[in-house]
């Protein structure tokens, strides 16, 4: 996304202050992807519903603390969803269940070996589970949501440098992993 | 759910192979063939919806500043109106008592003078 792009959100961010019907553009523009991020992170349609319409809410009514932070607004989304998925989680007190999209995972696959095995794919999904929440959700950020550290960043509320250390802490593991 | 967020054969096969494994993991995972259609989508996306809770939820904060507001005045006016009470008392008390001197005083100044 370009800086112009999102200098363009951020006007309409500015005009949704004095007029919330201003926001439904963005509203329109994000919604698939926050529905299918979280989607992602509960593998349940009316929970994802609930928690997607939440996620609009919140920002629709702190939309007037918005300020700019040089990353698209669509992170500031993100992070809300982020958060109230976390908060469901902790509320529960259950495991998370992620749910990803296998032709994704295939291609991110291919990307690296043209020809790779099942078992493999298998092997990979086995130790993903294994893997601590916080390194499954940057690994989910930055691979199956192209963002980038800058965004993760915003959307965690950690530092660039600090998702960078997670992602790849997160990789070498998995890696490790891999050669046992 | 639709027919295409139905679990996939790899994640089944997956579930026979690992079942084990499954009930230690930190996370559970699973893999889809696509994860939400477009129908599914547009029965959620509710714009309007999402207006009238955003009116719901500014009435209810207004309503909660309202009450919180009011509650502070009262408070404080209250308190207020028990100092004012607390220093009347005192002024009063002190009237009252400087009455009593001046009458205790009289009284010792005259039997002072028929003692004499």
């Amino acid at each position: 996304m370009s800086e112009e792009e999102i200098r363009q959100e951020y006007g309409v961010v500015d005009r949704s202050k004095k007029d919330p019907s201003a926001f439904g553009p963005l509203y329109e523009k994000y919604f698939d992807r926050i529905f299918n991020f979280i989607y992602t992170q509960t593998d349940n349609e009316d929970l994802t519903a609930d928690l997607c319409s939440q996620t609009f809410l919140i920002a629709l009514v702190n939309v007037h603390k918005f300020e700019f932070r040089g990353v698209p607004v669509s992170a500031w989304f993100y992070k809300i969803a982020s958060n109230e998925v976390n908060k469901y989680y902790r509320k529960v007190k259950s495991q998370k269940t992620y749910s990803l999209e296998e032709v994704r995972l295939r291609e991110l696959f291919s990307r690296e070996e043209e020809d790779y095995s099942e078992e493999i794919l298998i092997k990979l999904v086995n130790l993903m589970k294994e893997l601590p929440s916080d390194m499954l959700e940057v690994l989910q950020l930055r691979f199956f949501e192209d963002k980038d550290f800058k965004e993760i960043a915003f959307i965690l509320d950690i530092t660039e440098s600090g998702a960078k250390m997670r992602t790849y802490r997160a990789l070498d593991r998995l890696r490790k992993e891999f050669q046992r | 759910m639709g027919q295409k967020c139905a679990p996939t054969g790899l994640w089944i096969d997956f579930e026979k192979n690992f079942n084990v494994k499954i009930k230690m993991a930190k996370n559970e995972i699973k893999l889809r063939k696509r994860l939400i259609d477009e129908t599914t989508l547009e029965r959620h996306r509710n714009y309007s919806l999402l207006l009238k809770q955003h009116e719901k939820a500014r009435k209810l904060k207004k309503t909660r500043q309202f009450f919180i507001y009011s509650l502070l005045v009262a408070v404080v006016v209250i308190l207020f109106l028990l100092l004012i009470s607390y220093f009347l008392v005192r002024l009063e008390r002190e009237r009252e008592l400087k009455k009593k001197g001046t009458k205790t005083a009289l009284v010792t100044t005259a039997d002072k003078s028929q003692k004499k």
